[in-house]
């Protein structure tokens, strides 16, 4: 029963080969959250490398067994049961910085205005779940899949050859 | 003779009048009525408006397409910005009914309607898929003697679920090819020009969009850049000259689409007002003449 | 509320009121000066209405209920303040939530009314900055004596909606319908190239330009990014 739902659970997938860099994401992400065009207050970041050509994202994958839940000292990162999406709950959260350290990705970030760290969650309930970065992105290069289509991407991306 | 209805938006006949020009020439060469929508407004922005209200920014597009739906044409833009709001606004209109009836509740209290009968092109997809490229090289009197550059911009990826992202990129290609210059690849086709960023970082958006591209336009010698965006116009032009700030010294012409296929036709320079631009756009179709 | 609370709340000679029965009874009374309501759970009621009516009714409850005024709590929207008025009516607490821009700044103070307001406006006036009309003993309360006069710790600047690389672009498109103004600049260079002096949109003709403002006001887009109507402006650029 729960893997069945793990499997369901719809999260963010990117496509390097569609994305141009241009930043609409970020500035939607920080404009509907926080109303200011900065940057530095969006959930997601695309970066791109001048000497490769390449680029690349930061997206949260609101993991099944989140890092970052496990390491919260005050327990304020829940996994909601409904949707599976892990957020931080700001009121709980002290500031330690803990879970920015433990996540792969790094994906968490330090809001100086408010001293607490915050997450990307899925614009759930501010859009009831339908991310704007999604909705911004012109080559469509971030996409809303199920979990189990998200496994399948990844593993040909990044496992070719180590089945 | 086919027809269309022609949607100008805000910043081009304020702002780069030639472009409409040049366009406007185009298309009477190539047997094309356009016919102008009266009492539009801005289309609105797809950025700051979108994020602000989003039950505005769809009733302003919906009012728009309803313009066009009353003279019964479907609609060309020139700018991609407009053709990404009016696209993406018709597309939600189809698939969303509730929003569709709020939108149309608030429209008829203007004695508007708007069914979805509108189909949202760019001007670009009208000149290869309605006229075809042999149209096309029949009207290039004189092939030109060009290294163009492309820069695609990011709406112009734009397309419908399931589509094919390069699909009208590759016709802007063609269209540019078949007047006779050069595309010259320079391996960052699909970066940025970095306008958006603008607003948020503008040394970021200069240093790392905006120059990488210069820079690597420049190695690969071309004379000049081709956009279909009136915001990548302004960012090469306006951004040229701010880099000069930062000791940065570039002289690049940036050409629009449309005034390349019209000093193509035949058409000439002396007749597009090209000193609207503020790059050496005049100089290289005098050049070129 | 229950069978078995009804019952013992009438033997103790509570007046059960309802909700809804308060409710009806201001809009009866003020008419349109109530703005809309909302009962969010058993007796809990909010009513907005407009800062000119206050004292009308805050006289309309005591008239009919005995409400025993609790508190009054300010919010700072940046461009807005609002008030929100706390009473007890026979167990029910109704909130009466009123909002005027910073730019009045002032409201009529119910201190003749609930002799219990005088100190909480005083707070308010000390923390916010807001003034009340008529108010007894306008004195400071509760910041220490040397505290500047101009400094209200807890007003917030005057900033409304619209980030502000983007309030120009706003205000134009607002104003006109376009994001860039037509001036007779670009009027001239397109007669000079040969087009008509401007294209046939909202702002060049003032044949449409009414529709497309009624728009924005039914949208109420107007108010959310804080327009002034008759400045031409947005109220904080």
């Amino acid at each position: 029963m729960a893997e069945k739902s793990i499997a369901k659970q719809r999260v963010l997938i990117y496509y390097p080969e569609r994305c141009t860099g241009c930043k609409y994401c970020e500035i939607g992400c920080a404009l509907l959250h926080f109303g200011e065009i900065n940057l530095e207050k969006s959930h997601i970041h695309t970066l791109f490398d001048e000497k490769t050509n390449e680029f690349e994202a930061l997206v949260c994958q609101h993991c099944e067994d989140p890092v970052c839940a496990a390491s919260c000292p005050v327990e304020a990162i829940v996994v909601d049961e409904k949707t599976g999406w892990v957020k931080i709950n700001p009121m709980k959260c002290i500031g330690c910085k803990t879970c920015i350290y433990v996540c792969p990705s790094s994906m968490p970030w330090f809001n100086r205005d408010h001293r607490i760290a915050m997450k990307c969650d899925f614009c759930d309930p501010v859009r009831d779940g339908k991310p704007i970065c999604v909705e911004f992105c012109s080559p469509r290069a971030l996409e809303v899949v199920a979990r189990a289509e998200a496994w399948g991407f990844f593993r040909k991306r990044y496992f070719q050859g180590e089945e | 003779m086919k027809r269309y209805s022609l949607f100008l938006g805000c910043q081009i006949p304020l702002r780069i009048a030639s472009v409409e020009i040049a366009a406007r020439k185009l298309f009477q060469k190539l047997d094309v009525e356009l016919v102008d929508l009266k009492g539009y407004s801005c289309c609105p922005d797809p950025v700051v408006s979108r994020t602000m209200d989003r039950k505005m920014w769809l009733t302003l597009s919906a009012r728009n397409l309803s313009l066009a739906e009353e003279i019964g044409l479907d609609l060309v833009t020139l700018c991609v910005g407009c053709y990404e709001t009016l696209a993406e606004a018709n597309a939600i209109l189809k698939h969303e009914p509730e929003t569709k009836k709020e939108i149309d509740e608030i429209l008829s209290r203007f004695g508007r309607k708007y069914e979805g009968k509108v189909k949202v092109r760019h001007f670009v997809e009208v000149l290869f898929e309605d006229l075809g490229i042999g149209k096309i090289k029949e009207e290039v009197k004189k092939p030109l003697k060009l290294r163009a550059a492309l820069h695609y911009g990011c709406h112009l990826f734009r397309s419908e679920e399931g589509e094919d992202i390069w699909r009208k990129s590759e016709m802007m290609k063609e269209l540019v090819q078949a007047t006779g210059a050069e595309v010259v690849d320079y391996g960052i086709e699909r970066l940025c020009c970095g306008f958006p960023s603008m607003h948020a970082d503008e040394e970021f958006s200069l240093k790392s969009r905006l120059l990488p591209k210069l820079r690597e336009i420049d190695r690969a010698k071309a004379d000049c850049v081709v956009v279909v965006c009136p915001a990548c116009t302004i960012q090469f032009e306006s951004g040229q000259v701010l880099l000069r700030r930062y000791g940065f010294k570039y002289n690049l012409p940036c050409i629009y689409l449309s005034e390349l296929l019209a000093l193509a036709s035949g058409i000439p320079s002396a007749e597009l007002s090209l000193d609207f631009h503020r790059s050496p756009v005049l100089q290289l179709a005098r050049r070129l003449e | 509320m229950g069978l078995l609370q009804k019952e013992v709340f009438s033997r103790r000679g509570i007046n059960t009121v309802t909700e809804i029965e308060i409710v009806k009874y201001l809009q009866k009374k003020l008419k349109e000066d109530v703005i809309n309501y909302s009962v969010p759970q058993e007796r809990r009621e909010y009513i907005r209405i407009k800062p000119a009516a206050l004292i009308k009714a805050v006289k309309a409850l005591s008239e009919k209920y005995h409400p025993r005024f609790m508190t009054i709590s300010a919010v700072d929207h940046g461009i807005d303040m609002e008030l929100l008025y706390h009473f007890d009516v026979d167990g029910n607490v109704v909130t009466l939530q009123t909002t005027f821009s910073k730019e009045m700044n002032e409201i009529d103070t119910i201190t003749d009314l609930m002799r219990a307001a005088e100190f909480i406006e005083r707070e308010i006036n000390d923390l916010f900055g807001v003034k009340f009309r008529n108010h007894p003993k306008p004195e400071r309360l509760i910041l220490p004596r040397d505290w500047p006069p101009e400094n209200r710790p807890l007003r917030k600047p005057h900033e409304g909606a619209i980030p502000p690389s983007a309030r120009l672009p706003v205000e134009t498109l607002i104003s006109t319908g376009c994001l860039t103004t037509m001036s007779s600049y670009v009027k001239r260079r397109r007669e000079k190239a040969g087009l008509p002096p401007s294209p046939p949109a909202v702002c060049a003709d003032e044949e449409w330009l009414p529709e497309f403002q009624k728009i924005m006001k039914q949208t109420n887009f107007d108010k959310k990014a804080g327009y002034d109507w008759k400045k031409k402006k947005l109220r904080y650029r």
